[in-house]
C-alpha cells in the first residue's frame, strides 16, 4: 500500500466563527455560492449545506459552552469532492452511532436527528474527539453524480 | 567445551548469513598472500585455545550447518564431518606445536614456513589465518603488517555482523509490528504516513470501500500539543468503526520532533453494547418520567394500576443492572430443598390464590431433606418471580402442577400448565436477556420483562438451569439444580 498518497488534509479556506448561531448563515451562503459557481447540482449543494448547518448547530449547542469558545470551519474542494471540517472547543466525547440510532426510536424532544441526516446525505463522515479540548467533525461528499456532470473551472465560473 | 564450540559456530553461521562475507574472507586471504609473498594461506576455525577444531556432527541439521558454512564462505573452513556420534563433539587433535594448530590444507606441499595470525571478532576468537611458505621465511615486518591489516578486517567483519544482526532485528520487529492487534501508524514530523501495520490497514481501508479517512482524521490527531495523548476516532461512514487512539511523539537528543506514532484500538463492539444498554435505559427512564407525571394527575383508583407499571419498570431496571453486571454473587449456605420450598410456599399460595389460580404441591422425595449449599434467598426470589410470571399471564382459574424430582443427579422442579391457559404463550427466547432487549428496542411499545432471564441467571449461578418447553398441550417451566453440591 502506498501511504504516500494519504497526506494530511489541508484546508485552503478556514473560517473562525463565534460560538453562536449568528454566523452559520454566512458560512452556508458562502459555501453554496462557491459550489454553485462550480456547477454543482442544486440538490447536492442543499445536502452539503444542510450537513454543514447541522454540524455547526451541534458545535454551537454542545461544543461552545463558554462565550469565548470559537468554532473553526475549514473546507477544500478537490476536483469532484468537497471535504468540510468543523472543529469546536468543547471536546465532549460521544458515540455518534448512539444518537443516530436513538433518533430512530425516540419519541420525545425536537432535536437529535442531525447526525442521522449527516450520515445519510454525506459519502464519508468522521469524528475526532480530543477529550476536553476539541471535537472535529469531517464530512466528504462527491460533487457530481456521474462523469456527464462536470465541474466548471474557476476561470469559466468567473466569466459567467 | 560444547558451549564454546556452539558459540563459535553461531558466529560463523552469522558470517555465512551475509553473502558478502565469504568474498570478504577470501579476499582477506588473497590479500595476505599477495602482501607477504606467501605461497598460500587459509583460515582455520579454532577454539578459544587456538587449537584447530574438528567436529563430529550427528544430526542432519548440524551436517547441513557445516556444509552451509563451507558453501557460503568457501572450502577454507576446516572441519571433519562424521556421523558416528549422537551428539555434537569437539576433538582437539592435541599436537598444536608451538601453541598453534597445524594446517589441514593438504596440497601435497612441504611446509617450510608459516605465519599464524589470530582473528578476533567482538573480543572472541574467531579463527586463525595462517600463511605458508614465504620464500626466505616470514619477517617481523610481515607480522606487524598483517596484524594491522587484520585489525581493519576485524572492524569490517564486526560492522558487517552488526548489519546482519540489525537486519535480523528489523525483520523480527517488522513481524511483531504486523502481528500486533492494535493498528499502528508511524508518521514523519510533518505528519506524512510512513508505515502502517496490517491491523491499521484493515481499520482504515476496508475492501471495496475506497475512502479518504486517513488524511481527513490525521490533522486533529497530530495537532495534539503534548507528546502523548488519548483521543477517540469515529469512522462513521463508510467504516462504521469506533477507535480509541493513543499518540506518542518521539524527539531526538536535541528535542527535535522525529516521528509521531499512533496506536488505534477498535472498540466498536464494546461501544455498541454500551450503546444498546444506554438506549434501553433511556427509554425506560423516559417511561418512568411519563408514568410519574401521569400518576400525579390521576385519582386513587387509577394510581394503583400506574404504580404497578412503575414497579415493573423499576424491577426491569434492577434485573438489567444485575444481568449486565455478570453472574450473580452467590452466598452459599446450608439448605435443603424442603426448607427452600416450605419457606416460599405460603407466599406463592397467596399470590396465586389472589390471581384465581391453584397450585398443587407434590410430596417431596426423601432426598429433599439432604443438606446442600445454596443461596436460599436467591432461589426463593427465582421461584417467586416465576410464580409471579404465571400469575400475571394465566387465565384465572388455571391449575398449576408443581413437581419435584431427582433424576440423573439433578433436582428438577417443574411448573406444568395447559398451554391453552396462557393469555399469550411465553416465548422461550424471553429466557435470553439479550434477545429481550433486542426485541424491545425494535418494538418499543411491546411488553418488556427481564424476569425469566433473571431466573435463568440465578439458576446458572448455582450451576443449574432454567428452560421452557412445550409438549403437546403441556407447557413446562423447569428449574434444575445439581444434586449434592450446588
Amino acid at each position: 500500500m502506498d501511504l504516500e498518497q494519504y497526506q494530511p488534509s489541508v484546508y485552503p479556506v478556514t473560517l473562525t466563527l463565534p460560538g453562536n448561531l449568528g454566523a452559520v448563515e454566512g458560512v452556508r451562503g458562502r459555501l453554496a455560492a462557491q459550489l454553485a459557481a462550480l456547477g454543482v447540482p442544486k440538490d447536492r449543494i442543499n445536502h452539503i449545506c444542510l450537513a454543514l448547518d447541522e454540524t455547526l448547530t451541534n458545535a454551537v449547542e454542545h461544543g461552545s459552552a463558554r462565550p469565548e469558545q470559537t468554532i473553526e470551519v475549514g473546507y477544500r474542494i478537490d476536483r469532484d469532492w468537497i471535504e468540510v471540517a468543523v472543529t469546536d472547543q468543547g471536546g465532549i466525547v460521544f458515540n455518534p452511532e448512539y444518537f443516530e440510532q436513538l433518533a430512530t426510536i425516540k419519541t420525545w424532544g425536537a432535536g437529535g436527528r442531525g447526525l442521522l441526516l449527516i450520515r445519510r446525505m454525506m459519502d464519508e463522515v468522521y469524528f475526532v474527539f480530543t477529550p476536553g479540548r476539541a471535537t472535529r467533525v469531517i464530512f466528504r461528499k462527491r460533487l457530481f453524480e456521474s462523469e456527464n456532470e462536470t465541474a466548471v473551472t474557476p476561470a469559466a465560473a468567473a466569466t459567467e | 567445551m560444547e558451549q564454546v564450540t556452539r558459540a563459535i559456530l553461531d558466529l560463523w553461521q552469522a558470517l555465512a548469513a551475509e553473502p558478502d562475507m565469504g568474498r570478504l574472507l577470501t579476499a582477506v586471504v588473497r590479500a595476505a598472500e599477495v602482501a607477504t609473498g606467501a605461497a598460500f594461506g587459509e583460515i582455520v576455525l579454532t577454539n578459544e585455545s587456538w587449537a584447530r577444531l574438528e567436529y563430529q556432527f550427528a544430526q542432519p541439521a548440524e551436517l547441513a550447518l557445516l556444509e552451509n558454512l563451507r558453501d557460503r564462505l568457501g572450502r577454507r573452513i576446516i572441519g571433519v564431518v562424521t556421523n558416528a556420534q549422537a551428539t555434537l563433539q569437539v576433538e582437539e587433535p592435541g599436537h598444536p606445536g608451538a601453541g598453534m594448530p597445524q594446517s589441514a590444507c593438504h596440497r601435497g606441499e612441504t611446509i617450510t614456513s608459516s605465519l599464524p595470525l589470530p582473528l578476533h571478532v567482538e573480543g572472541n576468537p574467531l579463527g586463525l589465518l595462517t600463511l605458508f611458505n614465504k620464500p626466505g621465511g616470514f619477517s617481523a615486518d610481515d607480522r606487524e603488517f598483517m596484524e594491522t591489516f587484520l585489525g581493519q578486517v576485524t572492524t569490517t567483519i564486526e560492522r558487517e555482523l552488526m548489519r546482519v544482526r540489525l537486519a535480523r532485528i528489523e525483520t523480527r520487529l517488522q513481524g511483531i509490528f504486523e502481528a500486533i492487534g492494535d493498528g499502528l501508524l508511524v508518521c514523519d514530523r510533518h505528519g506524512k504516513p510512513l508505515l502502517a501495520n496490517r491491523a491499521f490497514r484493515a481499520m482504515f481501508f476496508p475492501p471495496g470501500q475506497p475512502n479518504q479517512a486517513l488524511p481527513a482524521v490525521l490533522p486533529p490527531l497530530l495537532a495534539n500539543p503534548n507528546d502523548t495523548g488519548l483521543q477517540e476516532v469515529v469512522l462513521l461512514k463508510p467504516h462504521a468503526r469506533v477507535l480509541s487512539s493513543s499518540f506518542v511523539r518521539t524527539r531526538d537528543a536535541q528535542g527535535k520532533v522525529q516521528e509521531m506514532i499512533l496506536s488505534l484500538r477498535d472498540i466498536t463492539l464494546s461501544k455498541r453494547l454500551d450503546q444498546r444498554f444506554l438506549q434501553l435505559i433511556s427509554v425506560l427512564i423516559r417511561r418512568l418520567d411519563q408514568l410519574l407525571t401521569a400518576l400525579a394527575r390521576r385519582r386513587a383508583t387509577a394510581r394503583r394500576r400506574l404504580t404497578c407499571r412503575l414497579r415493573s419498570i423499576v424491577r426491569n431496571l434492577v434485573h438489567l443492572t444485575e444481568l449486565k453486571a455478570g453472574p450473580l454473587r452467590v452466598d452459599k449456605l446450608p439448605l435443603t430443598i424442603r426448607e427452600w420450598l416450605d419457606e416460599v410456599k405460603p407466599r406463592l399460595d397467596r399470590r396465586l390464590t389472589a390471581a384465581g389460580h391453584r397450585l398443587h404441591w407434590p410430596p417431596l422425595p426423601d432426598e429433599a431433606d439432604e443438606m446442600v449449599f445454596a443461596d436460599g434467598a436467591a432461589l426463593q426470589r427465582a421461584l417467586r418471580t416465576l410464580i409471579g410470571f404465571h400469575a400475571a399471564r394465566l387465565i384465572p382459574g388455571t391449575s398449576i402442577d408443581l413437581t419435584v424430582a431427582l433424576a440423573a443427579g439433578r433436582w428438577q422442579i417443574s411448573l406444568v400448565t395447559p398451554r391453552s391457559a396462557w393469555k399469550r404463550p411465553p416465548d422461550p427466547a424471553a429466557l435470553d436477556w439479550q434477545a429481550c432487549i433486542d426485541a424491545f428496542l425494535e418494538e418499543t411499545n411491546g411488553r418488556f420483562s427481564l424476569g425469566l432471564a433473571y431466573i435463568r441467571q440465578i439458576m446458572e449461578a448455582h450451576k443449574g438451569g432454567f428452560a421452557c418447553s412445550t409438549e403437546g398441550e403441556r407447557l413446562t417451566f423447569q428449574l434444575t439444580l445439581p444434586h449434592g453440591g450446588f
